[in-house]
């Protein structure tokens, strides 16, 4: 379901926007940096701390994303669902690495660690009209 | 009038998005295939050189100009993996020589460290949140977290690629590129600097191995010369230490003889590391004892000044020492004039009943014309314990039984010059020897006993299992025994044919060997007086070959030629040791054209004569030594068997069923008894019934 051309906006240049709902109907609205692209029909997150996100996803699995594209700012809707959770395998360890790399420039190894990499199946996915 | 529809808005989009989409397309196909082009252009410059500079120039040239990152690096590893050294760079200016990135740490270093490509577009916004969180920590009084010096590269690379460069397992270092820009590297830029990376890799190793080999040489050289420069000034020294050396060394060698003569005296010599070992333990050993007295020594040395008597009895201890060692005895202890010897220790053997009655025969045989006085022998077996005896500085390998004090009342009931042994002694040793039974005596401890006087081994022609009376072997070919007799002591005196028998009891096998072989050239020549090939053979050199076809077996284990329980690998290898044993003794007595019959005789009988065709001389060999390892009673086979048997399993040889063999039927012909017939049963084809 994901085109090609999205890519870009999931390269974590520019922050994008996670929308979650806990089970009795209340909304939460946060940044991350990156949502990963994992294959066509599914993204990851990635598991680093508990919080309002993490429970309201196990809660509900349904979340809304905003993915941007850091060199032509274009907006991108998905909407997905919570598939499962893997703590091995090659999608965890090029998170795990990333994390490291930069963690260890600024001398904060051992600090962030990686719990999981949440994978999420892609149910529809819209490109935003530009407004210029 | 037509009304002229302008398309909808979103499908003018879609068009214009769907050119997009092919524009891109396409820019990535015309990528693909240069890429391929690209690809074997690097891989052959850095194949055609093995120069590392050359290679890193090669290398950063084509992922500037060709692949289109502008900054880039090399990085090789140290030895202990530990750190990556920037080893050439392109697109930096002022990059700190000898600058340095740990493993671990940073894009490139990660990558080193898990030796896995990586790929990061948005370094600077992850390093802020990181960094932002850091410094709450810090605030917050978390002083723990470690500060990281400035990393050589772009001061703010907001895209970094690492690709790994492995070459067996061994991390060569790394290939990275960078930008200031972020998302600036794509999947497909990643595929193909991991492509470069991998050629660079390989010539990387290809150029460091050449750079340490010429390193190699040249310390080799260096060590050669230091070398040749320290040989020379070593030779002078060692002559001078070697002179004070070998003075050292005949001193010490003269007290080890010394001490070793001295040991030799108290115990078997076979028995001496186990005691230097003080490993020596007294076991129970089923053993022949031997009792000699000498008769009329005393009459004999009447008169004589002390050193004279001594002198002659030392002389006999001598010649007796030495033959009962030449049969495996040990002797134990001189009492007086008389020898008490051991036979059967300190390992069991299963031949020490025929070593003491040969021993015995051979010295009652000699006796007469070495010393002017007569001998007693007494012989029994029986069970002892067997060991070390007496004070610690006096001890002696001795035995203690009631079987040899009944050796030694034996030996007092010996008919002068002859040889006495006990009843189960005479059962024993029957099959070889021919025995005559003494008057009954009283023998203290046992009472009344029939011992037997030994009187020789038992001729060939009177041995029925061997020479059957009603044979024409026996009716006209007996005068060749003494024949072969004769050419023994006078040809070859210097072999003692009885102890080498005595090894594994095949007593008078060469003997009859030669004289059936001998028998049966001269019945084939009567048959056809012009036929060849008997005519040919010299009698002589059969002979000799007959008498010396196994005599390497002085250079192998009794143990190992008595062994019941080998198998057929077990008894090839036997006779492949007995065969190399008999080339070389045959060539120590200088009788070296006898090998290439010998050695055909034993693949003849290693192969029951299926390996080709051979000499008409082994063919006589073979079919003698065969019959005669059949009849002759021996220790390693069950019981002998009989003549028609022997005969019988002869044609049944593979080698007598191929075609007819006049020298195997002849000799049946001449071996058999009278009356009967050896059945020969041709293979047919195929029977009808």
């Amino acid at each position: 379901m994901l085109p090609d051309e999205i890519k870009p906006a999931m390269q974590g240049v520019l922050p994008s926007t996670i929308v979650t709902c806990s089970l009795d109907g209340i909304p939460n609205v946060t940044d991350i940096s990156q949502v990963w692209y994992v294959d066509k029909d599914h993204v990851a997150l990635s598991h680093q701390f508990f919080n309002k996100t993490h429970r309201n996803v196990r809660e509900n699995p349904y979340v809304q994303a905003i993915v941007r594209d850091g060199r032509t700012f274009q907006e991108w809707y998905l909407e997905l669902q919570y598939d499962h959770s893997e703590e091995k395998g090659p999608l965890f360890d090029k998170m795990d690495m990333e994390l490291e790399a930069i963690a260890s420039l600024t001398g904060m190894s051992g600090v962030f660690k990686l719990r999981a990499a949440d994978v999420y199946r892609v149910l529809s996915v819209r490109k935003s009209r530009s407004r210029q | 009038m037509a009304v002229e529809h302008e398309p909808e808005a979103s499908l003018r989009d879609q068009m214009v998005e769907n050119q997009t989409i092919i524009n891109r397309l396409n820019a990535a196909l015309a990528r693909k295939t240069d890429e391929v082009r690209i690809i074997q252009r690097i891989s052959s410059e850095i194949n055609s050189t093995l120069e590392l500079d050359r290679i890193l120039e090669i290398s950063l040239d084509a992922m500037d100009s060709v692949l289109g990152f502008r900054h880039s690096m090399i990085l090789l590893a140290d030895k202990d993996e530990q750190f990556l050294w920037v080893a050439a760079n392109r697109g930096y200016d002022g990059l700190e020589k000898d600058a340095a990135i740990p493993v671990g740490v940073g894009v490139f270093g990660v990558a080193a460290r898990r030796r896995s490509v990586m790929r990061m577009g948005n370094i600077g916004a992850r390093r802020a949140y990181i960094g932002g969180v850091g410094a709450r920590m810090h605030a917050a009084g978390h002083t723990q977290l470690s500060q990281v010096s400035a990393m050589p590269g772009l001061p703010d690379a907001q895209s970094q690629m690492g690709i790994p460069l492995v070459v067996k397992e061994r991390l060569v270092g790394v290939l990275g590129v960078e930008s200031a820009a972020p998302g600036a590297f794509d999947e497909l830029d990643e595929m193909l600097l991991s492509t470069v990376g991998n050629q660079v890799a390989t010539g990387i190793d290809n150029a460091q191995l050449h750079l340490s080999a010429i390193e190699r040489s040249r310390e080799l050289d260096t060590a050669n010369a230091a070398l040749s420069r320290l040989n020379e000034t070593l030779e002078a020294s060692v002559e001078a230490r070697t002179a004070e050396l070998s003075a050292a060394l005949d001193e010490v060698r003269r007290e080890k003889a010394l001490s070793e003569n001295l040991l030799r005296r108290t115990a078997p010599s076979e028995v001496i590391p186990l005691m230097m070992q003080d490993k020596l333990v007294a076991q129970r050993l089923d053993v022949t004892i031997m009792f000699t007295d000498l008769e009329g020594f005393t009459a004999y040395s009447s008169g004589m000044e002390p050193d004279e008597v001594f002198s002659h009895l030392n002389e006999f201890f001598g010649w007796a020492g030495e033959l009962i060692g030449r049969y495996r005895g040990y002797v134990n202890k001189n009492l007086g004039d008389g020898i008490m010897a051991v036979f059967g220790v300190p390992f069991e053997s299963a031949t020490h009943r025929t070593d003491a009655a040969l021993t015995a025969l051979a010295m009652q045989r000699e006796m007469n014309s070495q010393f002017p006085f007569g001998m007693r022998v007494g012989i029994n077996t029986g069970t002892v314990t067997a060991g070390m005896l007496g004070p610690p500085d006096k001890s002696l390998y001795d035995v203690l039984g009631d079987a040899v004090n009944i050796a030694s009342r034996i030996e007092k009931i010996c008919p002068s010059g002859g040889v006495a042994v006990s009843p189960s002694c005479a059962d024993a040793l029957r099959p070889w020897f021919q025995l005559k039974p003494l008057d009954e005596r009283e023998v203290k401890g046992i009472g009344q006993m029939t011992c037997f006087n030994v009187v020789g081994l038992r001729a060939i022609a009177e041995d029925a299992r061997r020479v059957d009376p009603t044979s024409r072997f026996a009716a006209d070919y007996l005068p060749v025994i003494e024949e072969v007799e004769k050419f023994k002591s006078e040809r070859l005196g210097v072999v003692d044919f009885i102890s080498l028998q005595a090894r594994d009891l095949a007593l008078h096998h060469n003997e009859a060997v030669a004289c059936y072989t001998v028998a049966t050239l001269r019945a084939l020549r009567s048959e056809s007086p012009e036929g060849q090939p008997w005519k040919g053979i010299d009698d002589a050199t059969l002979i000799a070959a007959a008498l010396l076809h196994d005599a390497g077996k002085h250079a192998l284990e009794p143990a190992r030629l008595n062994d019941r329980g080998l198998d057929s690998a077990g008894r090839d290898r036997l006779r492949r040791d007995l065969m190399d044993s008999t080339v070389q003794t045959l060539r120590q007595i200088g009788e070296d054209r006898l090998i290439p019959t010998i050695e055909e005789l034993y693949r003849f009988e290693a192969t029951r004569g299926t390996d080709g065709e051979f000499r008409p001389e082994v063919e006589l060999l073979a079919a003698a030594d065969i019959y005669d390892a059949l009849t002759a009673p021996k220790i390693y086979k069950g019981s002998p068997w009989r003549i028609v048997g022997a005969l019988a399993e002869l044609m049944r040889l593979p080698y007598c069923l191929r075609q007819k063999r006049p020298a195997f039927t002849t000799f049946v012909e001449l071996m058999k008894p009278a009356d009967s017939v050896i059945a020969v049963r041709a293979r047919s084809g195929t029977l009808i019934r």
